[in-house]
């Protein structure tokens, strides 16, 4: 029971899920972000290592590795986007009121569409280019 | 106002309607209100921390700083009139040019759009202060006494002199031996620590201090713009404060970073120059477009369209103009896969840029605009700033940018950029707010006088400028041959040049003469719908009388007459007659209801921190070492001071919303999760793990392109005080977080104090004591001296990072232990010893990531 003017602490305490709302809303671009410092990271650290000449067959081994990291980036997206769009009918049961939980489920679907195409954009020229020529 | 049985916790009081029952009228309850929230007068003005003081303040000073900057244009212009000039020298040249660029960038531009940011936002918000308002008055005198050390070094011949962006080799001791580069990286420095506070409070502020209501859906869009802003200057300083820093110590004490025949590489400052400065650019336009974002609406009458694609755009960005950097290097030879990572992310940039450009257009297409003074600039930011933009795609372009870089091609790129993106829109913007500030309209002629010469003058110097570049002409020469066919476009720019400056004296004079000519402004006199303009003009320091609840973005629109009820009492908080400030802190994303802050008022704290700040950087600039302890320690200690005045003895009660109603909240200093605080470390916490993360770039870097790198006689392989060091950070973490998780179980002031957690603060401040040592050690014992090579130099300055640290945390757990002896923190009260644990916890996992690249990853890379 309360005391009178001394309410207790549970009362008061008010965790902040919200704060996970907001970075689900630019999780689809922090993906991006991985994809565009990991292919950076791993051209630069690659061209710089053994892997420079390595080559099986006709392919480049830093390339293909390359490759790996952005499809495995586009997949990420992919379904992220994919879910985002499917439940953009959906209420999330963590936003309130109504009309916010329908703008962020909006918001959130859209910043994972851009961010899927940024990423087939900045990946597109490793399927162009090899990868160390200056 | 204490609380009663009848008290129900509730976030909803009674709707609005009535005036509140304390029986005062408007008149009556502004006094009241200013009594409290007023500023102090005469040179105790100084001591205001109140957040229109300190908006205005920054805005003040950067204005005079434009001025400087201005001209120093005009020098430059006058040089580069005609062919073979010598009406200033190579070395004078050099000086205003460079002072010229970071004048206009980090004293003019960033603290500008601060300042108007601060100013602003609580009252778009509708919130009565910002979230840290001495913090916010320190940021300012940062800012200033940065600001001075550079002005006093042009005054006195000794300014920076190597370019805005101070490219090594040439700013290093071999080839800049004065003290001219010292000044730029010092009081850069020094003015970016203001950047970085302000943005960890704007970012608090916008997401916890809004009206209630106000969801993000209702948030308005200028909130959106400096939220992103805000966040990208948290990111994206630290890299060149760091880059500040290493280049400072390499030229003070010998160690190499950016030295190749040391093991460094001048590519590196390159990169932690641009990794802040291409970001910089949409710091500076994200703040302007906000404004924009404000004005159409208005002068369309009616809401922005698509503005779920405009939110987008901002927040797609401001993440993906972190990946545009390189596009400054595309000439310094890095592969060409690379380049096109870059150049295809520099073209990705303006698709969001064009998105929010037509949702503009879209705005003033669908309403009926009305063509006011501010509209008049803003066609003139929309056509500048899309020529600039588009000069900004040929940019990218690799094969085009190898052709113009380093050309005056660049040089007007971007200047359509800066002062179409950001000078265009802040002229609108003080026409549009002027009115709120003094109550007075601006004169629609001068005004429109300005605007055409501005405008004429600034195509004419710029336009013109572009085949000056394609010519061939490049930048930061202080002559040029008459026979190279330069002559009339260098020409036509100094004469645009003028005539610009013309326009801006126009528009100053226009300013200061409005403030008492000007016609008085009647309520809402653009008609905008934004909660500003539910306030008096001029606005009273308290900025609202009580705080509404909103229902839509467009509160005014819905309600007339919102002014009116509020200034009458019918919103929250109407009372101030406990002398006590405060303004409702919501949740994030719905913006209800979450506490009461209570603020802090006049201060002399932030003033003299700042100044024991700057004792400290003086004595590092002048090279007078004894001082930089006296100066470090001072700011410590008046930190500490400052940091012991806040907070509570013992639990306080909740807060009624109204007089008449038995809704309550509770403070701030019970709500843990909404206490300014906590937002605070938690961004700055931020901007400390970018300072590591760019260390870490550095060892990275330097390892793909020095040679014979890390040397493998100076791989460590000392393991025991390393693992010491881990086990040590861990324990003060653990222990940390058993100080704070310990407060839960404890029912709220069942001994008076929460004495059982000070143990675990004392036993942690232990902990880090032996982490310290055994990182001493290391220092001593295993890491080579740091002037012979570049892998001493950046391993020590890992080591370093993490005993600041781990020295930081000591002192912090020292300070909760006496704090919660002291009866500060209780069950209700944990915000310190939650902030101890984050610190720790930081603390343990970065120290944990410093130790693995010393001691683990060299022999993976060798």
């Amino acid at each position: 029971m309360n005391q009178p003017g001394k309410p207790q602490a549970k009362h008061f305490y008010t965790p902040v899920p919200q704060g996970r709302v907001l970075l689900r809303l630019v999780a689809g671009l922090g993906v991006w972000a991985s994809c565009f410092v990991l292919l950076y990271a791993g051209l630069s650290l690659g061209c710089a290592s053994a892997l420079a000449g390595k080559q099986v067959g006709s392919v480049s081994v830093l390339s293909a590795l390359l490759t790996v990291i952005w499809v495995a980036h586009l997949g990420a997206l992919v379904v992220m986007f994919w879910r985002a769009w499917s439940n953009r009918h959906v209420l999330p049961t963590d936003v309130q009121p109504a009309s916010t939980a329908r703008f962020t489920g909006r918001l959130t679907w859209v910043l994972h569409g851009v961010a899927l195409v940024a990423t087939v954009v900045i990946g597109l020229p490793i399927l162009m280019l090899p990868a160390c020529s200056a | 106002m204490s609380a009663t049985s009848q008290d129900r916790i509730l976030p909803r009081p009674a709707p609005r309607g009535q005036p509140a029952a304390d029986g005062l009228s408007p008149v009556a309850r502004h006094h009241q209100m200013d009594a409290v929230w007023g500023a102090p007068r005469g040179w105790r003005a100084l001591s205001s921390v109140n957040h229109s003081s300190v908006g205005l303040r920054f805005i003040g000073t950067a204005l005079v700083f434009f001025l400087i900057g201005g001209v120093l244009a005009m020098l430059i212009r006058a040089q580069l009139a005609v062919s073979g000039n010598d009406f200033l020298d190579a070395a004078t040249y050099n000086q205003i040019f460079t002072m010229h660029g970071t004048v206009m960038m980090f004293l003019f531009a960033i603290p500008m759009l601060e300042g108007f940011a601060l100013y602003l936002l609580p009252k778009v918000l509708g919130s009565r202060d910002l979230a840290y308002p001495r913090l916010g008055a320190y940021a300012y005198w940062c800012y200033l006494f940065g600001g001075l050390i550079l002005i006093g070094a042009m005054v006195m011949g000794v300014a920076p002199h190597q370019g805005w962006f101070m490219y090594t080799p040439l700013s290093g001791a071999t080839y800049s031996p004065g003290i001219n580069a010292d000044v730029w990286l010092i009081g850069v420095t020094f003015s970016e620590i203001s950047a970085v506070c302000g943005g960890v409070e704007l970012i608090a502020t916008i997401l916890r201090m809004r009206s209630p209501g106000m969801s993000l859906l209702r948030m308005p869009l200028f909130a959106w713009y400096i939220l992103v802003a805000a966040a990208m200057i948290v990111v994206g300083f630290p890299p060149l404060i760091l880059g500040s820093i290493l280049l400072e110590v390499e030229r003070s004490f010998g160690w190499a970073f950016f030295e190749v025949a040391r093991g460094g590489d001048p590519l590196l400052w390159q990169h932690l120059f641009w990794m802040f400065g291409h970001p910089e650019v949409y710091i500076i336009f994200l703040p302007a477009a906000g404004m924009v974002s404000m004005m159409i609406p208005t002068f369309a009458g009616r809401p922005i369209v698509g503005h779920v694609w405009v939110v987008a755009s901002v927040l797609a960005m401001g993440v993906l103009s972190f990946g545009l950097w390189v596009h400054h290097m595309f000439t310094v030879g890095i592969p060409q896969l690379a380049q096109m990572f870059f150049s295809a992310a520099s073209m990705l940039v303006a698709i969001p840029t064009a998105v929010q450009f037509f949702a503009w257009i879209a705005t003033l297409w669908a309403g009926k605009p009305v063509i006011r003074l501010p509209m008049l600039y803003l066609f003139g930011f929309l056509a500048v700033f899309v020529c600039g933009g588009l000069t900004g795609v040929m940019l990218a372009l690799v094969p085009f940018n190898w052709q113009v870089h380093d050309t005056h091609f660049v040089v007007a790129h971007l200047h359509y950029v800066l002062v179409g993106g950001m000078v265009f829109p802040l002229l609108a913007a003080v026409y549009y707010w002027m009115p709120h500030v003094t109550g007075r309209m601006p004169s629609e002629t001068l005004g429109k006088w300005a605007f055409w010469l501005i405008f004429i003058g600034f195509n004419l110097t710029f336009l013109v400028m572009h085949l000056t570049g394609l010519l061939g002409m490049p930048r930061r020469v202080y002559t040029y041959p008459g026979d190279v066919g330069w002559d009339v476009f260098n020409l036509a720019s100094s004469i645009g040049g003028f005539i610009q400056a013309i326009g801006f004296a126009l528009f100053l004079l226009d300013v200061v003469l409005h403030g008492r000519m000007g016609k008085i402004a009647r309520h809402n006199p653009w008609g905008a719908g934004s909660l500003e303009w539910a306030m008096p003009t001029p606005t009273p320091t308290y900025n609202i009388a009580s705080l509404p609840e909103v229902r839509s973005r467009e509160p005014v629109w819905d309600e007339p007459d919102l002014g009116a009820q509020l200034a009458a009492g019918q919103g929250d908080l109407p009372s101030a007659e406990h002398g006590i400030r405060q303004t409702i802190a919501v949740e994030p994303l719905s913006g209800e209801r979450s506490s009461v802050i209570e603020l802090p008022g006049p201060s002399w704290m932030p003033l003299y921190a700042a100044l024991a700040t700057a004792v400290f950087f003086q004595a590092l600039l002048f090279k007078q070492y004894m001082w930089v302890p006296v100066g470090g320690g001072l700011s410590l200690a008046i930190f500490l001071v400052w940091a012991w005045g806040t907070g509570k003895r013992h639990d306080p009660a909740p807060v009624r919303l109204r007089p008449d109603d038995t809704a309550v909240l509770p403070t701030h200093y019970v709500a843990t999760d909404d206490a300014p605080g906590w937002w605070g470390v938690t961004f700055a916490l931020v901007a400390d793990a970018m300072v590591l993360a760019s260390l870490l770039f550095g060892y990275l870097f330097l390892w793909t392109v020095a040679p014979n790198w890390p040397p493998p006689q100076w791989i460590t392989r000392e393991v025991a005080a390393p693992l010491l060091a881990i086990a040590a950070l861990l324990g003060a973490a653990l222990l940390a977080r058993q100080g704070h998780v310990g407060l839960h179980g404890k029912r709220p002031n069942d001994d008076g104090s929460g004495n059982g957690s000070a143990i675990w603060s004392w036993a942690s401040a232990v902990a880090g004591i032996m982490a310290f040592l055994a990182l001493t050690y290391v220092l001593r014992q295993a890491v080579p001296d740091p002037r012979v090579h570049a892998y001493a130099s950046i391993v020590s300055a890992l080591v370093v990072y993490a005993l600041i640290h781990i020295a930081i945390g000591i002192i912090m757990s020292l300070h909760v232990a006496c704090r919660t002896h002291a009866g500060y923190v209780s069950s209700m009260r944990q915000l310190e010893p939650r902030i101890l644990r984050r610190w720790w916890s930081f603390t343990a996992a970065s120290g944990a990531v410093i130790l693995a690249a010393i001691h683990f990853l060299p022999e993976t890379l060798a």
